[in-house]
């Protein structure tokens, strides 16, 4: 398979907001497993917590102390990163880790 | 309850001379610059390359990685500068702390001239690249000034007045101000008070280049801030914090607190003159000085030193000259003067905060900061400057003045403890 998963990245800077970026020029869909993969990955960067705490039940609220705008911003980071469109009353029934790997899992092109 | 005596138990300052008060005052001492050529970002055509970058900062050996990301820089060193006051300073708050103060009564007033700009260049940019829908949900929590105090009243529990004045380069000096008042009054016992700011961004130098108020000597980056001598030729942009602890003196003796030094006096008013230049003969900064000693109930006499504003801009520093004369009379030929803005570069809404951190140490430690990089003696300038090496002297009372751009005036009277 001429296909290299893209490496995600992320870039700080001074006013330490974090922002992701994809790199190489290549960007092709991806497989179940990378879904869960960067998810966890995106979590872990956002909400500065070790990829181990992440577990498909853990509540993004309950469990990994996530408050309405780090919801949002999942929510952004993760449009971005598979090209999916979240609506808002969507976004609102996501509320685990297993939700947003499902949802992406089903949406993305 | 009216005209409670007021002290300092507690300092925190971050600067280009690094972070932490013992840190600032060694480098002080030493009469060190922390000018240098901008690293931060690319300076294209700039006219002013050179700034007083905070270069030790590590924003997570004071607040949870999670937090800092929320967080605008100017945030970052607000939060920091606050932590190391309140643990210099022990301040307890809440019934849980031996002599604890109600959480009621604590107040915050951190301020900033400019607040988060850089998320603001950052969002903006990001906006017109990706659309206005796609911001960072933290974007304006990030911006706002009075976020600074917010996140300092969350760790700490202060449940008092939480504000920001945002009055350029007189800031903190009227935080500080304020915060004395409030105690003073009787309306809070206790109080977290400064400035921070964080705008050495292409949008803050950029702006103050084109005003050209700022200095080019790019070439020179340690001898560019220069206050009093005849060679300046602009201020250089400085960036930090400075937040003192503030407590009632009988609770702070009650509970046994480390008093440093007394707050005494306060004037705040303004030019009413023009938006940048000092009235002339530095009028309504000499009526600010007097309103500070008045409310100190002190005469000129009994000040030994004067924590100048001391831009090294050409107008600032001969007026600001003129009006300790008119105030200060014969004794102004006694009194020393210095401008630390000559190590630091001028930290806007946190200079008044981190010089009344130098003006506690003036107080304790028995030494005056020099201004460095006097090597030119200008004829409109003719004070004691403390010319390029601190002195050792005992002094009973400071001030420290702060004038900012919009003709306002701050200046605080500071008194060695006893």
């Amino acid at each position: 398979m001429g296909y290299t998963a893209p490496a995600l990245k992320t870039a700080r800077d001074s006013n330490g907001g974090p922002h992701l970026e994809l790199e190489g020029s290549v960007r092709m869909s991806t497989t179940a497993t990378d879904v869960e993969t960067k998810i966890k990955s995106i979590i872990a960067d956002q909400l500065g917590v070790g990829e181990d705490e992440i577990k498909p039940e853990s509540s993004f609220i309950e469990d990994l102390g996530a408050d309405s705008l780090d919801i949002v911003e999942l929510v952004m980071a993760m449009e971005e990163e598979f090209e999916v469109e979240i609506p808002d009353d969507e976004a609102e029934n996501i509320k685990t880790v297993g939700d947003a790997v499902n949802y992406v899992k089903t949406h993305k092109k | 309850m009216s005209n409670r005596r007021v002290v300092i138990t507690g300092t925190g300052i971050i600067s280009a001379l690094g972070t932490g008060t013992e840190k600032n005052w060694q480098a002080m001492l030493a009469g060190q610059s922390g000018i240098s050529t901008i690293t931060r970002f690319d300076l294209g055509k700039l006219d002013a390359r050179i700034a007083g970058e905070v270069k030790d900062f590590q924003p997570e050996q004071f607040i949870d990685r999670r937090e800092v990301r929320r967080m605008d820089l100017f945030a970052q060193y607000a939060m920091a500068a606050a932590d190391m006051a309140v643990k210099e300073s022990g301040l307890p708050i809440g019934p849980d702390a031996p002599h604890g103060y109600i959480p009621e009564r604590v107040g915050v007033i951190v301020g900033s001239g400019i607040g988060g700009i850089s998320s603001l260049e950052e969002q903006h940019r990001k906006g017109l690249e990706k659309g206005f829908d796609r911001l960072s949900p933290f974007f304006i929590i990030q911006m706002i000034i009075n976020m600074a105090p917010g996140l300092i009243s969350m760790r700490y529990n202060c449940k008092g007045p939480n504000w920001s004045p945002v009055s350029a380069c007189a800031t903190s000096a009227h935080a500080i101000g304020e915060a004395w008042k409030s105690i003073r009054l009787g309306e809070t016992d206790a109080a977290i008070a400064g400035g921070a700011e964080a705008a050495i961004t292409p949008l803050g130098m950029g702006g103050f280049s084109v005003m050209k108020a700022l200095s080019t000597r790019n070439d020179d980056p340690a001898r560019a801030s220069r206050p009093f001598d005849k060679e300046r030729d602009g201020f250089v942009m400085g960036e930090g914090a400075g937040i003192v602890v503030l407590e009632e003196l009988e609770a702070a003796k009650k509970r046994g607190a480390n008093i440093l030094a007394e707050v005494v006096g306060y004037g705040a008013n303004s030019d009413a003159y023009h938006v940048t230049q000092p009235a002339p003969e530095g009028e309504g900064a000499a009526r600010c000085m007097r309103l500070a000693l008045e409310s100190a109930g002190m005469r000129p006499e009994q000040v030994g030193y004067v924590n100048a504003h001391g831009t090294s801009t050409p107008f600032n520093d001969a007026n600001e000259t003129k009006a300790l004369k008119a105030v200060f009379g014969d004794h102004a030929r006694k009194l020393a003067v210095s401008s630390t803005k000559s190590m630091t570069g001028h930290m806007l809404g946190a200079a008044g905060g981190a010089e009344a951190v130098v003006s506690v140490q003036v107080l304790t430690k028995n030494v005056l900061p020099p201004t460095i990089n006097m090597t030119s003696p200008d004829p409109d300038c003719d004070l004691d400057y403390v010319p390029n090496t601190a002195r050792d002297a005992r002094v009973d009372a400071v001030m420290s003045n702060s004038f900012g751009f919009g003709g306002t005036n701050a200046v605080l009277v500071f008194k060695r403890f006893s």
